[in-house]
Formats: C-alpha cells, sequence, structure tokens
C-alpha cells in the first residue's frame, strides 16, 4: 500500500464572516491552511482519515 | 529519417488531431523548479518535487534519492531531472515500490474517447539516462477505474542520453471523468519489489505494475537516473517535442502549485497590503497567478519570518497564518501578531523580518 499523507493534527479554523472555513493541518510536518473543498488534495486525504477513524478534527479556537 | 518517413509521420499525426498543442505533458522539459532546484532524503513519503512532478513509494523501501534540476540535458533541452542513488539497496523486498510520478487532470483527457470504440491510442516519448545499463518501466494508470498498462523499455548504453517511445493501446471500456480530478497517473519505476514485476501489458489491466523493471542501478550509492523531454500525445506516432517558453509553462504550473516569495529588500518594504479587520491580526488578499485547479492549500516558511506592519508603530513579529477565505482565483490570509493593539478599520502591511525571505506556498496539485 503507497505510503499516505502523514497528518498529525487537525482542528477547523474560522473565516471572515466566523464560520469554519478551513482546517490548519499538520501534514508531512509541516503546517498547511487547507480549504473545505472536497477537490483539495489535502481535504480529500482529511476526510478519508477522519472516515476511517484514523484522524478527528479539532474545534476552532 | 527520410522526408518520406516524416511525411507519413505528420500524416499520422494529422489524422489524430494532434499537429498543436499535442504535448498533454507540462514541465516536460523540467525548466520550471518553483519549490527549488535540490530535493534531498527522497524515498519514504510523497514529496513533489520539479514542478508537476512528484515522488512515492510504498512499504517503505530503505532506498533514498536526492532529486535535481539539472543542467546535463540532451542537445535542445537545457535541463533534466536527476535522481541519485544516496542510499543503497541491494536486496529489494517483494512488496516494495519507488517511482515518479506524473498526474493529469481527467479533463484534459477527453480528446482519447476512452470507454468507446473510437479510444485512441497514446505515444509517450522522452529522453532517458542511466549509470546502469538495465530495464525500467512506464505505467500509465487510469485513474477513474481504468486499471493501467505498462510497458518496459531499456537502457541500453549506461550514462548516454537514449530517446524511448512508448504506445499505449486505448481504453475502449472504461471512460474518464469530465472533471478536475486525477485522469492519468503516469508512474516511472525507480525500484519495485518481485509483487510488481514480471511482464509488460498487453491489454489495460493485464502483465505486472512495473513490466520488466530491474533493480540493478539500486546497488550502489551515486547510480543516476535522469529524464527531460517528455511528451505525452494522441496517436500512435511520437512527433518531436513541442518545446514552449519558460513563461508558458510557468503559467501552466502554476494552476497547480505557486510560490510567492517576499524577498528581504528593505528599500521595497511593503509586500503584502492588508486591511485590519481585529485588534490582534491582519488580512490581505492574494489573487493568484492564473486560476488555480481548485481552492488551494496555503504554507509558509515560518511564521516568524513575516512582519505584520500598520503606521502606528504597532509592528510585530507575525505569530499566525490562516487561510481565512477564498476560491481558485484569490486567497485571503490573516496575519496575527502576539498583541491586541491595532486599530480595527486602518490599513497596514507585510513585510519581512529582514533575516530571511518569507514564503507562501498554494498548493493545488493532484
Amino acid at each position: 500500500m503507497e505510503n499516505n499523507m502523514d497528518i498529525t493534527s487537525a482542528q477547523y479554523t474560522l473565516g471572515m464572516a466566523g464560520n469554519n472555513s478551513g482546517i490548519q493541518a499538520t501534514i508531512d510536518g509541516q503546517e498547511f491552511s487547507v480549504p473545505l473543498d472536497s477537490a483539495n488534495t489535502h481535504y480529500a486525504e482529511i476526510l478519508k482519515q477522519v472516515e476511517a477513524g484514523t484522524l478527528t478534527i479539532a474545534d476552532a479556537d | 529519417m527520410t522526408k518520406a518517413r516524416q511525411l507519413a509521420d505528420l500524416g499520422n499525426a494529422y489524422d489524430d488531431g494532434a499537429l498543436s498543442n499535442r504535448n498533454m505533458i507540462i514541465n516536460g522539459a523540467m525548466q520550471v523548479a518553483q519549490r527549488g532546484t535540490s530535493f534531498t532524503g527522497l524515498g519514504a513519503s510523497v514529496t513533489y518535487t520539479l514542478d508537476r512532478w512528484r515522488f512515492a513509494d510504498s512499504a517503505n523501501p530503505p532506498a533514498r534519492y536526492t532529486q535535481t534540476q539539472s543542467t546535463d540535458a540532451p542537445d535542445g533541452f537545457s535541463n533534466s531531472l536527476k535522481m541519485e542513488v544516496t542510499t543503497a539497496d541491494t536486496s529489494v523486498d517483494a512488496d516494495e515500490l519507488q517511482n515518479v510520478d506524473y498526474f493529469i487532470e481527467a479533463q484534459d483527457l477527453q480528446q482519447l474517447a476512452y470507454g468507446s470504440s473510437s479510444a485512441k491510442d497514446i505515444t509517450v516519448s522522452f529522453w532517458v539516462k542511466c549509470s546502469t545499463a538495465q530495464t525500467f518501466a512506464l505505467r500509465v494508470q487510469h485513474e477513474n477505474g481504468g486499471g493501467g498498462y505498462t510497458k518496459s523499455y531499456t537502457i541500453t548504453s549506461p550514462n548516454t542520453w537514449e530517446y524511448k517511445t512508448l504506445t499505449f493501446s486505448g481504453n475502449t471500456t472504461t471512460s474518464l471523468a469530465n472533471d478536475n480530478g486525477r485522469g492519468f497517473r503516469l508512474r516511472w519505476s525507480m525500484c519495485a519489489g518481485s509483487n510488481y514485476t514480471g511482464s509488460d501489458s498487453t491489454a489495460w489491466s493485464n502483465g505486472s505494475i512495473f513490466g520488466l523493471h530491474e533493480n540493478d542501478w539500486l546497488a550502489s550509492t551515486g547510480s543516476t537516473w535522469q529524464i527531460t523531454g517528455v511528451q505525452l500525445e494522441v496517436g500512435d506516432t511520437a512527433t518531436p517535442y513541442e518545446h514552449r517558453s519558460y513563461g508558458d509553462e510557468l503559467a501552466k504550473c502554476q494552476r497547480y502549485y505557486v510560490q510567492k516569495n517576499y524577498t528581504v529588500n528593505t528599500y521595497e518594504p511593503i509586500k503584502f497590503p492588508c486591511w485590519i479587520g481585529a485588534t490582534s491580526n491582519m488580512t490581505g488578499e492574494f489573487v493568484h497567478p492564473v486560476p488555480m485547479r481548485t481552492t488551494p492549500s496555503v504554507s509558509n516558511n515560518g511564521v516568524g519570518n513575516f512582519r505584520v506592519n500598520n503606521s502606528e508603530g504597532q509592528d510585530e513579529t507575525c505569530n499566525t497564518i490562516v487561510r481565512t477565505g477564498g476560491n481558485k482565483y484569490e486567497t485571503f490570509i490573516t496575519f496575527g501578531k502576539p498583541t491586541a493593539n491595532l486599530t480595527i478599520g486602518k490599513c497596514g502591511y507585510i513585510n519581512t523580518e529582514q533575516a530571511n525571505d518569507a514564503v507562501l506556498y498554494f498548493t493545488a496539485e493532484l
């Protein structure tokens, strides 16, 4: 099986309107602000790992 | 090549609809390297490298590589993608796999008419050079459930540029989605265990993933494999490489990745105009140079390289950078600072901390 992205943390972030607008995630050791767009490769992988039960997305601060 | 042969090939290309814009590979001449020109320690994770190219592995093989944008290239080319073995692997396990990848959007492959009786052949041509005479493989993988098709090629003379052409039959059974997701994945073998080798394909989805690949070159550090002039075109005929200008290639690459370097320069202090929407942060709009494939992820080279400025003396080193909105055309980024002393409604700007460049990365890769 090909190695997946290594996502060690994920937390929702708020947009300018105060709603959840993205996810701050540590992916392969690097911090990313990931949009909630299913065509985005990072977001698709986050959803996959959440569905597999290996990742939880924390609420926004 | 005789004139008659050239005319015949031109006729074939015409019939296949491949006379202009025929190269479906972006950065096939390895000119564009926004992320940098050298990538060390490749081997155990997916890593995007030269623009549009990436490295991937399976089962954590021990072999490690450095990839560089080399200036060693065949006549007519300025660059090549060069892989150099830095940790050898003399005993490749059956389940180990490493490859250099290239993805093509599915919507850009509609002309191939896959999933119909008129599905078209494709031909991949490239220049390759390896320090070891051995066989490698190229797999064209249909990313919408259509399996894969593998062909092998052999390096006959070590350390010599060789031109290879491989033709793959059209897939008449499985169509490609007309969307901005993955359509093809081209996989150039670097390392392949016995689970993945054995035979080439004679039809879609038969044969081994990496065909007749051999691992000889992995036996010693310093071994090299280089590639450039990569072209994928419709039909069964390889035509000469379709060169594009650097500007054209860069713009095509920026659909998938944009790197914005704010350089250390005291004479141009205002790098990124912002408005102040809260007492401890300010937000700016970055307009992408071209519409990106999808809404990009945003990263940076360290928040401490950015400085949050206003005109009233509350300047401070940035402590958070968060994407707060946007789409494929633009991204809104909010830069935070520790002290809540900005005046809401005023303007500010982002500068560098003057020690290092401040860099933003926008990623919409396949």
